[in-house]
């Protein structure tokens, strides 16, 4: 009995072999998904580590991320949601240039650069957030308090 | 090659599940600032959108940015008319009661009036006041600022205040009850809850304390672990006129805003209590904070005599 099954194993085997071997070691369509597999791969270690510290600074409204830009070209660029909110970056800091909120806290926010550093415009839901694990695990203290 | 492959679908599985870990955070804004939810383990979004939900619920009770809120309504009740409040608010008013009496006043979520009158409420603040109050208009509201004139009825659960001119504010500790409350949903270990600067964790963190002097950066930082840290300063709501500063924690004994330290940081078990503490020492000074120490609470202060520890703190320049 077990010899039968051996030898259906053997022959299975020698078939597969010789089926691959025609074929070569890979077929195109495996060469092609094993480029997607790689590109995800680094992709998805690209997203769990961040970008690098204090490069980028992203804006969210109400909690969801609607904008983000490089610290690294000056610029500046109109938010509008609730209110208007004017973000402006120049020489790798970001500020609030101007909004439509009544207090305008946010307006004499002092530049933020590092990463973990924000600007908060409360009435109109605004956070201007500078990307990046900050060397902290939270701040408290924070200015601009409503 | 066939090496190649199963190294390759292995690395995938492990950055997959890595990448997939049950850990989650939430970021949104209330109580007139920012606040994040960041949270590692098992069932972490569910409770991250639960977290958010009880602070909407909070705020809506409790803010008095929100005009259909308890707060609201008892602020513009008349005298002697019964306010029904939602649990969030009677728990806030009796314990901000509590600590009313206990800090002598240092700690008074009736000062709303003179807050109103400084132009610090939120309504009323813009960065470019041309004058102060004057010893009389001061003098006028002072007396309004009680938490002895309002009352609670458990049974009805209602607030009364005796004189229409009263009005509550719990902005000096909403950030703390808020943040206790999310902590009691999260059963998970490893958290931790910052609402606008007052912060709640569960396995240790590091948190960083604003220099007062220069908010971008930091005077240094304290070790927390299951437990709360809150802060209070000169710098967080504050307007200058003829080359001074007038900020926004007021002295009930002065009726202008208070003397000597620039901030206050409190740590302790509870975030509403830390919240209320910090108010209360910037008032009140060091001699406040020592009594304090002896419930366990420990206090980093800066002031123009530099910085300074009181009680136990595992605080790192």
């Amino acid at each position: 009995m077990k010899n039968e099954s051996s030898k259906k194993n053997i022959v299975f085997s020698q078939k597969n072999a010789s089926f691959y071997k025609a074929r070569g070691i890979f077929f195109k369509g495996d060469i092609i998904v094993g480029i997607i597999l790689i590109i995800a791969v680094v992709a998805s270690l690209f997203f769990m580590f961040g970008g690098e510290k204090g490069e980028i600074v992203d804006v969210y409204f109400e909690g969801e991320l609607i904008a983000s830009y490089s610290l690294r070209q000056d610029g500046e660029y109109k938010i509008e949601r609730k209110g208007t909110n004017i973000i402006i970056i120049n020489d790798g800091k970001a500020s609030m240039l101007s909004s439509t909120c009544k207090d305008r806290l946010c307006e004499h926010s002092s530049p933020i650069f590092k990463a973990g550093q924000r600007i908060v415009c409360a009435p109109n839901g605004i956070v201007v957030v500078i990307r990046g694990k900050p060397d902290v695990d939270g701040v408290t203290g924070v200015a601009n308090e409503f | 090659m066939k090496k190649l492959a199963v190294a390759i679908a292995v690395i995938l599985t492990i950055v997959t599940v890595l990448s997939g870990c049950s850990a989650g955070s939430g970021e949104a804004i209330a109580f007139g600032s920012f606040y994040n939810i960041s949270v590692t383990g098992i069932s972490a979004a569910k409770v991250i959108k639960e977290a958010k939900k009880l602070i909407t619920e909070i705020e809506n009770q409790c803010s008095t940015n929100v005009e259909t809120s308890d707060v609201a309504k008892i602020n513009s009740a008349e005298a002697n008319a019964p306010i029904h409040v939602g649990i969030h608010t009677a728990s806030l008013f009796k314990l901000s009661k509590e600590l009313f009496l206990e800090t002598d006043g240092a700690f008074n979520a009736a000062i709303f009036p003179l807050v109103e009158l400084w132009n610090f409420s939120p309504a009323s603040f813009f960065p470019e006041q041309k004058s102060i109050p004057s010893e009389e208009d001061i003098g006028v509201v002072l007396p309004y600022c009680s938490m002895n004139l309002f009352s609670f009825d458990e049974n009805s659960l209602t607030i009364t205040k005796s004189h229409k001119e009263a009005k509550l504010d719990f902005g000096g500790i909403a950030k703390g009850y808020a943040a206790d409350k999310v902590s009691e949903l999260l059963k998970q270990k490893d958290f931790i809850i910052n609402i606008g600067g007052t912060i709640v964790c569960g396995k240790e963190k590091t948190i960083g304390i604003t220099n007062p002097r220069d908010v971008n950066s930091l005077i240094g930082t304290v070790k927390l672990e299951n437990a709360s840290i809150s802060t209070s300063g000169d710098y967080e709501r504050y307007y200058v006129l003829g080359g001074k500063r007038y900020h926004h924690i007021l002295d009930i004994l002065t009726g202008a805003p208070s003397v000597g330290f620039y901030s206050v940081s409190v740590i302790g078990g509870s975030a509403a209590v830390c919240d209320a503490y910090s108010t209360a020492v910037m008032v009140k000074g060091k001699d406040l904070a020592t009594r304090l120490t002896e419930k366990g609470f420990g206090f980093v202060t800066v002031g123009s005599e530099g910085i300074d520890t009181i009680g136990e703190v595992s605080f790192s320049r």
